[in-house]
């Protein structure tokens, strides 16, 4: 196999101009009319070779094996690497290891692949040797340090993340990790700092380039400025301010914006600081830069306060025991589409039949939920509405749905309203059954309609998506 | 050897040129000059008239005139042309056919074969529009070719010595491009392209007409917003006093009875001085610094590195635009080319490249960059919506890479792999282009089993994608040209009275097209009308395919909406 240079023709470490120069040769002869291949592998090799490291972290002199065959391994494990197939460099690595022996650069190698494959405890070993081995490298103890907690040890990599930092070790992603236990070890302040420090590295000009970075340093303080008393409102501003001065170079990254969005929403809503005057600001701007994913993210994030609340319940001693696990049973349902034949549909009915049996009994905690669980009471309004309907109307309603739910309690399992009033559960000779019900069920997929929403989850109608692409 | 004719079709103007000697030469048309504005009408005779005596028209018959279809390329409007209603498509199309007539006749002989240029910025489905308008020309589209490339390939045919770094700022009547170049040894490299396809002249255009209708009603108390006369005249005048402040420093507009109020004619005579147009589009030239930054950026180079910065488009003419570029780039632009004719020029010499009258061991080459990103869907922590990248944007062409995807569930035998072109993150907002089937995975857990998807792009527009099982080599593969795909082979449905079927849906479709008659363009009723104009077509198809099923849930749909 030939290496760069060989492919280029020039002599290794020759400097870029002589590089550029054979290339420019080179490709007149082998043009990507005439020989694509060949052009396509003399390119590779200049693009290699001219290549700006991106990532200064890495550029620590390592001990490499010099046998070229070791050297083709290398070349051909980073391949693999960035391909993504991290199982097959991982092997790679190993095998080289057995040939070369544990050479600094293969151990290194072995721990990024092993981290990568998810193999956290092996990841760790390479690090422990080569921190021990190299103790003037920061490199290797911040990796141990990420090493420890990426897996678990969150103890002894706060220490180590302490002790790197105390070093003046500032890599981006040990910065975060670094935070990140923080927020696990229960001292926020620590993480602000350490995400601050990481923004303040950050200047307008190499902005751009570190968005990722960046970006993943204000989640971070959005998740751990509301356990420091005051502190959300300053990061609420930053963060805008950040927002506001990024804008064109946003669109990008529509992931991290979305989790910075909810994180936020949370964070505020934790603080009660829903009306922050940032935080509104944040809002628009994404909404400005994503209508609909903003549309989305909103729901997204009133889910999530919808969870939170419901947790908050769940812990609420005045609140019945009925209430809640009916809550429960409806909070599954939301956002399905309710089959009337399926399982969501007979746990909506197992919670309003018992509801309704106890009527007026809880009225008391439809009270407290109204005054202090809004999104609720908000997301179950018509289950409140039906609870409060007159007399008559309950009536009916509960022996309609006694029919149904005696049908359908046939199938599904886990109803608790037959075990609360048993004296309801209709004797089942009395009951005439349609003999096609008796079999097994299968919950066959709906078929979708031209106007319904796509069942691809885009939130379009299903003519206008899935249907018209296949 | 066989012709192959270098066309800019523009927004506002289209030329062509061929290469004789090694040069190229400008085609001159009909009327006797180079410059054939992108203009077609019908006119007083049902006759369809193209260039100058279409855009003569304009103030006269507004309604029969079309200009500015290039802004419209790749969308389903239709603009409106006479009795009739024409895609953007069929209008480029005869703007070329008219390029294809004139050019037989200055050449002496019948040109088949051309190469076209689009912006840089111009999306697939742009570029296929573009395609197909060419084929409806009876041309074969040899190459598409950026603009800004075929700028700097004018530029590098006589500079073939130098080694420099060039900046192209190409702003014409409708987009925005920024490309930049390395020139070393006689080639061109691209390495890096950018723009904003929604910015141009027209633009200053229309905020010049805005201004002066907007002053006239101050004045007057009158609105010509409603009146397409008095506009088309504004829009003429507007256009005029542009082009005149790039010279001198003010402009008067004097529009005599362009307006009546109780029975006196009113005139519109406004002085608009150049600092006043300057504030006028000062935020769009504002929109020119983000693509360049862009660039810089893609390309890992300073403004200082820049050798060179060359202006191409009419737009750039104006000076306030210049002093834009000098004061961003902290270097003063070069009109090193002639701003309307270095594009056809350039595609000339592409045409060459092309037909082998360039030799490539000792004429000027090019290699070309994928002007987008490409990938195929795949599921993420976030996401099953997350568009995994395989060739990145501004990678040099042709190109092959390849990614490693793990099986996502236990007991997966077969992958959807669906390929995706675009910015986003979400393949939700980018194009689907093409997608395919692999089966036969062997089952196991999730994550056990690997398959490869290598994608390889070429200059001709090609990509070839390919998935492989590693542990079997079992391989499935697809073709998408980039050149042909996009559009869905509409088959002829005209027959489908004789179709067996037809007895049963003839009262359906009757109806369907009773509405169709009936509510034809109409605004409001817009999106309705191309929706069941598809479905009759696809009702007709069912017919004709004899697919009851499938007609019957049609007929469904289009009772439902009539």
């Amino acid at each position: 196999m030939k290496n760069d240079y060989q492919i280029l023709g020039i002599e290794e470490g020759a400097d870029e101009k002589e590089i550029k120069r054979a290339y420019f040769k080179l490709i007149r002869t082998y043009s990507p009319e005439k020989d694509p291949e060949r052009f396509q592998e003399i390119r590779a090799a200049y693009e290699r070779l001219t290549e700006v490291k991106e990532d200064d972290w890495y550029r620590i002199e390592m001990e490499t094996p010099t046998e070229p065959f070791a050297q083709s391994m290398l070349q051909q494990i980073a391949e693999l690497r960035e391909a993504g197939d991290y199982r097959r460099a991982l092997q790679t690595v190993e095998e080289a290891i057995g040939y070369f022996g544990e050479a600094e650069v293969l151990l290194f190698e072995q721990g990024r692949c092993c981290k990568l494959e998810g193999k956290t405890g092996k990841a760790v070993k390479c690090y422990e040797k080569l921190a021990a081995r190299y103790p003037d490298k920061l490199l290797y103890k911040g990796y141990l340090a990420k090493a420890y907690y990426e897996r678990g040890y969150e103890k002894k990599a706060l220490a180590a993340f302490r002790e790197v930092y105390g070093l003046g070790w500032r890599e981006p992603d040990f910065l975060i990790c670094y935070s990140q236990c923080c927020g696990y070890r229960d001292c926020p302040e620590e993480g602000l700092t350490v995400l601050e420090s990481l923004e303040s590295s950050i200047d307008e000009k190499s902005k751009k380039k570190r968005m990722m970075d960046l970006l993943q340093a204000y989640i971070g303080m959005a998740t751990l400025s509301p356990r420091v008393p005051g502190k959300f409102a300053e990061v609420a501003g930053r963060c805008r301010k950040f927002l506001e001065g990024s804008r064109r170079y946003l669109k990008e990254y529509e992931f991290e914006l979305q989790s910075l969005f909810v994180t936020i929403l949370m964070s505020a809503d934790a603080v009660g600081e829903s009306k922050n005057k940032d935080v509104s600001a944040i809002k628009k701007i994404i909404f400005d830069i994503y209508p609909e994913v903003g549309e989305m993210l909103q729901g997204a994030a009133d889910m999530l306060r919808l969870q939170v609340e419901l947790e908050d319940l769940a812990e609420d001693g005045r609140i019945s025991d009925l209430m809640k696990w009916s809550l429960e049973a409806l909070a599954e349902t939301i956002e399905k589409d309710i089959d009337k034949d399926g399982y969501e549909y007979f746990m909506e009915m197992d919670a309003l039949l018992c509801q309704l049996e106890e009527w007026p009994k809880q009225k008391g905690d439809v009270e407290i939920i109204r005054e202090e669980y809004g999104e609720v009471y908000e997301v179950f309004r018509d289950f409140w509405r039906l609870l409060q309907s007159g007399a008559e109307q309950r009536r009916m309603m509960k022996e309609e749905m006694r029919i149904e739910y005696a049908k359908l309690s046939r199938k599904y399992e886990g109803g608790h309203y037959y075990e609360m009033f048993p004296d309801k559960q209709p004797d089942l000779e009395a009951v005439k059954w349609d003999s096609q019900e008796n079999g097994t069920f299968v919950r066959d997929g709906k078929k979708v309609g031209r106007n319904d929403p796509c069942p691809c989850g885009s939130g379009k109608k299903y003519k206008n998506c899935c249907m018209r692409k296949g | 050897m066989d012709t192959v004719i270098g066309i800019d079709l523009g927004t506002s103007t289209t030329e062509a040129a061929v290469l004789r000697d090694g040069k190229p030469v400008m085609v001159i048309n009909f009327d006797g000059k180079v410059t054939t504005p992108s203009v077609v009408g019908m006119d007083d005779t049902g006759n369809m008239v193209v260039g100058e005596k279409a855009e003569g028209q304009l103030l006269l018959a507004p309604d029969r005139t079309v200009k500015e279809a290039k802004r419209l390329m790749g969308t389903d409007r239709k603009l409106p042309m006479g009795t009739r209603q024409y895609s953007p498509v069929e209008i480029s199309s005869m703007i070329l056919t008219y390029v294809r007539n004139y050019a037989g006749k200055f050449l002496g002989e019948d040109v088949d074969r051309a190469v076209i240029s689009v912006p840089a910025y111009f999306d697939e489905i742009q570029r296929q529009a573009t395609v197909e308008a060419g084929k409806k020309a009876g041309f074969t589209v040899e190459r598409i070719l950026n603009e800004p490339t075929a700028a700097a390939l004018s530029y590098g045919i006589s500079h073939m010595e130098e080694e420099s770094n060039i900046l192209v700022y190409d702003l014409g009547g409708g987009t925005f491009d920024v490309t930049l170049l390395e020139m070393f040894g006689g080639v061109l490299e691209v390495r890096a392209s950018s723009g904003d396809n929604r910015l141009g002249g027209k633009d200053f255009d229309e905020k010049l007409t805005e201004y002066l209708a907007g002053r006239f009603k101050e004045k007057h108390g009158i609105s010509l917003e409603g009146d397409i006369y008095a506009m088309a005249r504004l829009h003429q005048a507007a256009v005029e006093c542009k082009k005149m402040l790039s010279t001198q420093e003010e402009y008067r507009v004097l529009l005599p009875v362009i307006a009546e109020k109780e029975g006196v004619p009113v005139e519109l005579d406004e002085t608009v001085t150049r600092e006043c147009f300057e504030g006028l589009i000062e935020e769009l030239i504002e929109r020119t610094h983000e693509p360049i930054d862009v660039v810089l950026e893609d390309s890992n180079m300073a403004a200082e590195e820049l050798d060179m910065v060359l202006l191409v488009g009419g737009s750039t003419r104006i000076p306030f635009v210049q002093r834009d570029i000098a004061d961003y780039l902290g270097k003063e632009p070069s009109f090193a080319v002639d701003p309307d004719y270095a594009v056809a020029q350039g595609a000339a010499i592409q045409a060459g490249i092309i037909n082998g009258m360039i030799d490539s061991e000792e004429g000027i080459m090019m290699t070309d960059v994928n002007p987008y990103t490409l990938g195929i869907r795949t599921l993420n922590g976030y996401t099953a919506d997350y568009m995994s990248v395989i060739i990145p944007r501004n990678v040099t062409i042709p190109v092959t890479k390849k990614q490693t995807y793990y099986t996502s569930w236990d007991g997966q035998t077969a992958a959807d792999i669906e390929v995706y072109q675009g910015e986003s993150r979400s393949v939700e907002n980018n194009h689907r282009i093409g997608m395919f089937n692999i089966s036969g995975i062997p089952s196991g857990p999730a994550g056990k089993e690997q398959l490869e998807v290598a994608f390889s792009y070429n200059q001709n527009g090609m990509l070839n994608v390919t998935a492989t099982i590693l542990s079997t080599k079992e391989e499935a593969s697809i073709a998408i040209d980039m050149m042909q795909t996009g559009m869905e082979e509409r088959v002829d449905v005209s027959g489908w009275k004789e179709a067996g079927l037809a007895e049963d849906y003839r009262t359906v479709i009757r109806r369907a097209e009773k509405w169709l008659k009936k509510h034809e363009g109409e605004e409001e009723a817009e999106e309705d009308y191309r929706e069941l104009e598809e479905l009759v077509y696809q009702l007709k198809r069912a017919i004709i395919d004899g697919d009851d099923l499938e007609a019957e849930e049609l007929e469904e749909d289009i009772r439902s909406m009539i």
